[in-house]
């Protein structure tokens, strides 16, 4: 691989490396949400006793995360590459550092620091032990040993990387700011920002000041009622209803960056998410045991 | 003999802000363990770093004494029947110990014989009650977040992949954890990735300093970032500020720690410093730079990596690189939250709930107003400015620095009202209103600041006890009650505000428009309030006693309390405070054993002998003198004057019978002393004290 890899080889190489650990690489969830972590195979992945291990880039749209296309290291939309194994194998950690080192990544000349982040997603149930994986102080992978999801105790426990591709590119290519990045080098330069600069701004825009309350607030009530709905069907519809979340918690996204919330709204909207999805994986675990 | 025992967990990256509790915790297991065992040792060292805990035990005795036990059976009489033949209870006893009479004897305690049997317990080698101290050791680390990694259940901070453990050269097989144990030492993860073989426990730590570039003694790792990071600020005249958490964190994040100097760009230096130390510090794990003279933050930093990188410009540039983009973000917050005044934010404080069914944060700074325009004839602050304060103190909350940086509430508020030409003093306040935080906490000095901070916290723990959120059974107090009522007690007794605290909290209870059983809410949260106090006191190493006698006095100004508290614990030992006991307790004893309802008032007419009228009269003196004494709160001079009494009472005890055969003369005589007991109860109950 060329030493100032583009983002496209980036992406194709950590699919390499991850097929030749046996993963099955997979594609991204056609739903916004908010991290790899949502995309049904891991969260049912996670679920129950079969082993499971995949890999994929997944978009992860957070809307209170805009800066008008302005932040040099801040997006509402950007790209994850997410590996899900279970069990978790011994060797796992080197594993990682080695797709690093596939990255051309030198683990000698950098300073590669594993800082303790215990991840939780309320509205998923979920939780897990794990590091914030930080290069030279930023941070480009979370990597977690899932203990709970949908709010059932993991067993085995999954281990799940998580890359933060434009951190990673940043560093790959010595750029300081992410619209620099080299998206690929085929025929003429084209960059990130050629891209996703405009797309960045206009989601900023209206995230931050058109969207309108009400309907986000009727899309959100919408969808949940359609998957409190098919998951008391006689036969539940889980995969279809766990969808309808999603699309409910993206809206629920959009509220929350408006600051239309106020705490304890938001509390118990959150409450609210996390009751369904748990009955959910109550409901998949059952079948699945 | 003596030997070195060495146990080593090599795990995957450990908590920082918990790796030294972790170790310790670990250490002083192992220390009761080997109590439990009887094993004798010379010292015993911890060592931790972000991969691993180790625990070396100098100089084990390895020889283990054989020692007896002793069971005591039925004593003899119990133990055979009149024909000399076993009891049942002798029986029962031989079974269960599985053993014949012939294998017993007998022992004479004091006057007593007993049955008896001793045998030698089977000792085990040192080897196995080491791995044993290990395992049960480990298991009793407390952590406070624990997880599981594989399918054997095992749980512990963090993966664990390797465990060694050695008794001098002897590596002690055993399976720990699910892991057999080895003797390979593992080296820094990324400088040297070879495995050593650890020849004998007593290389160890020198052996992963010179080949696995691992320094595992903490202190000596945390010294090291201490001279380093100091020789690079002295050759740029710069000054060090580095907080304890914040270098015990960084000590436990490396292995090999490396000091770089970096900066960031100069431009930032415009924002509030507060939020680029909180950055730099919290965020980042960077030493903060500032200039030798003027103290004053510079945009330099230092980098604590964990690695003699082949390339330090890498690390440099890079912690450079995140550091400017987080503070991007942050004056991105900034520019946008400066768009209208901190006061434009005040009326958008009414979508913000405070406490469920509680109202908004609005509702709460409108109660907060009445009760300070109260307060402030008692804080004797200025009643404009903390009006000011009030009205501003919330309004950070709403902002999206505060969103984004929780932990800078208050402070951010200040800054925003400094540029808004807002008073300097009603600034100050709007940051320290949230202090005392915690029980050590420093109180603000600013007056505004003080009485802010008690408006809030009364406001906020009457509220709760009006939803009935004041459960604190357990350790649990989710919703910091305790924390609240120590920091009312504290602002209360340090700024000495001669307040009421039944009023107090009347007042403020009566800021509240929706509630019933107003007086139970008082009573509940007087009682919870002197509950604490009393807390404080023996926390101090008051003397319980004394608490107790004062708090029964009913007494709700706080700094009367503590008044009387303190001239009691300095007079307590004297021979004044002494005598006033003894006095009191005989006093108090003939009350209690007389049934007669006393007079109202002493009659004089019934007054017959020269000591009881010398009594009465010294009495009324008395009474008359320390009226004035009172209201000066000069429990002091009130106790000598008490002493005064002494003498002519006990003159008045030896010449004069109480039981009178006349009634009303006896009557009258009790009433004296039950005059004079009131006298005393005044200052405190003696009855505690007796």
């Amino acid at each position: 691989m060329n030493h100032l890899a583009t983002f496209t080889q980036i992406i194709l190489e950590l699919k390499n490396y991850w097929y030749n650990q046996n993963c099955i690489v997979i594609q991204p969830l056609d739903i916004p949400i908010g991290a790899g972590t949502f995309h049904h195979q891991t969260f049912f992945g996670a679920i129950g006793p079969e082993p499971t291990s995949i890999a994929y880039v997944q978009a992860s749209r957070r809307p209170s995360d805009g800066r008008y296309g302005k932040n040099p290291n801040r997006l509402q939309h950007y790209y994850q590459f997410q590996v899900v194994i279970k069990p978790s194998p011994e060797n796992i950690q080197s594993l990682y550092l080695k797709s690093l080192q596939a990255l051309n990544i030198d683990l000698k000349a950098n300073d590669i620091r594993f800082i303790e982040d215990n991840w939780e997603n309320t509205t998923l149930g979920a939780c897990g032990q794990g590091w914030e994986v930080w290069i030279n102080g930023m941070e480009i992978t979370q990597f977690t040993y899932f203990q709970q999801m949908g709010g059932i105790n993991c067993d085995p426990i999954s281990t799940e990387i998580t890359y933060g591709l434009e951190r990673i590119a940043l560093h790959i290519q010595k750029k300081n700011n992410v619209y620099d990045i080299v998206w690929s080098n085929d025929n003429k330069n084209v960059t990130y920002g050629d891209l996703f600069l405009k797309n960045e701004l206009e989601h900023s825009i209206y995230n931050f000041e058109y969207s309108n309350v009400d309907v986000c607030f009727n899309l959100f009530q919408t969808h949940i009622r359609e998957a409190k709905k098919i998951i008391t069907l006689n036969i539940p519809l889980l995969l279809p209803a766990y969808e309808h979340v999603l699309y409910g918690i993206h809206y629920f996204n959009l509220l929350d960056a408006k600051r239309t919330l106020s705490i304890t709204e938001r509390q118990q909207h959150i409450l609210y998410i996390r009751t369904i999805i748990k009955r959910i994986a109550q409901k998949y675990y059952n079948l699945k045991k | 003999m003596n030997k070195t025992f060495l146990i080593e967990i090599g795990t995957e990256e450990l908590p920082a802000k918990s790796l030294r509790t972790i170790a310790e915790s670990w250490k002083n297991n192992v220390i009761a363990e080997l109590v439990k065992h009887r094993v004798k040792y010379d010292e015993i060292l911890w060592f931790a770093t972000p991969r691993r805990i180790a625990i070396k035990i100098e100089k084990v005795h390895i020889t283990i004494k054989k020692h007896k036990k002793r069971y005591k059976g039925p004593s003899i009489p119990k133990a055979f029947d009149h024909l000399g033949n076993l009891t049942q209870a002798t029986q029962c006893w031989m079974k269960k110990l599985k053993i014949e009479i012939n294998q017993t004897f007998r022992i004479q305690e004091k006057t007593r014989e007993w049955l008896c049997y001793e045998h030698f317990i089977e000792s085990q080698t040192i080897e196995q009650i080491l791995a044993e101290t290990s395992i049960s050791s480990i298991k009793n680390i407390s952590i406070p977040n624990s997880m599981k990694w594989n399918t054997n259940n095992a749980q512990f901070s963090r993966p664990i992949r390797n465990i060694i453990m050695l008794l001098d050269k002897n590596l002690i097989q055993k399976k720990i954890l699910g892991l057999q144990t080895n003797r390979l030492l593992f080296g820094h993860i990324f400088m040297k990735k070879n495995i050593i073989n650890i020849p004998h426990a007593n290389t160890y730590p020198k052996i992963l300093l010179q080949h696995g570039k691992v320094i595992a003694d903490y202190t000596v790792r945390k010294n090291k970032i201490i001279k380093e990071s100091q020789k690079i600020v002295d050759s740029i005249g710069g000054y060090l500020n580095i907080k304890d958490s914040l270098l015990e964190e960084i000590t436990s994040l490396v292995e090999w720690p490396v000091m770089l100097l970096s900066n960031f760009d100069e431009k930032f230096l415009n924002l509030p410093h507060e939020i680029l130390i909180y950055i730099i510090e919290n965020q980042q794990k960077h030493f903060a730079v500032y200039d030798l003279n003027s103290k004053k933050l510079t945009n330099n930093f230092i980098v604590i990596s964990n690695i003699e990188s082949t390339c330090p410009k890498n690390i440099i540039v890079g912690n450079k690189k995140i550091l400017n983009s987080r503070f991007f973000d942050a004056q991105f917050f900034f520019k946008k939250d400066r768009k209208i005044s901190l006061n434009e934010y005040q009326p958008l404080l009414k979508k913000v709930i405070f406490q469920n069914s509680l109202g908004s944060l609005y509702e709460k700074v409108n109660r907060m107003k009445k009760l300070i325009s109260w307060i402030t004839q008692f804080t004797k602050a200025n009643l404009n400015d903390c009006l000011r304060a009030t009205h501003l103190c919330k309004c950070d909350l709403i902002t999206d620095m505060v969103f984004e940086f929780p932990e800078m509430q208050g402070t951010i508020g200040m800054y925003y009202a400094l540029y808004d030409g807002e008073p300097k003093n009603v600034a100050k306040a709007i940051k320290k209103h949230y202090s005392p935080k915690f029980s050590k906490d420093i109180i603000p000095s600013n007056s505004i600041a003080y009485s802010l901070s008690l408006v809030d916290k009364v406001d906020t723990l009457v509220g709760l006890f009006i939803i009935k959120k004041n459960s604190t059974s357990g350790d649990k107090d989710p919703f910091s009650l305790r924390r609240l009522a120590i920091g009312i007690i504290r602002i209360i007794l340090t700024k000495k505000i001669s307040i009421d605290l039944l009023k107090l909290l009347k007042k403020s209870l009566n800021t509240y428009n929706f509630i019933n059983e107003r007086n139970n809410i008082i009573q509940t949260l007087k009682k919870f309030i002197l509950e604490k106090l009393y807390f404080i006191y023996v926390k101090q190493k008051y003397n319980s006693s004394i608490i107790k006698s004062v708090l029964a006095c009913d007494i709700t100004n706080l700094i009367d309390l503590d008044l009387r508290i303190q001239t009691i614990t300095n007079m307590y030992n004297s021979n004044i405070f002494k005598s006033l006991i003894i006095l009191y307790k005989r006093i108090s004893n003939i009350l209690t054993s007389s049934k007669e309802i006393l007079y109202d008032r002493i009659n004089d007419a019934f007054l017959t002998e020269i000591e009881e009228q010398n009594t009465v009269s010294l009495l009324k003196y008395i009474e008359k003198k320390i009226q004035n004494f009172y209201l000066k709160r000069d429990y002091k001079s009130i106790l000598f004057e008490l002493y005064n009494l002494n003498e002519p009472v006990y003159n008045f005890f030896k010449k004069i019978k109480i039981k009178d055969k006349n009634i009303s003369i006896k009557i009258n005589r009790l009433t004296i002393l039950k005059n004079i007991q009131n006298l005393f109860l005044k200052i405190t109950d003696f009855s505690y004290l007796c």
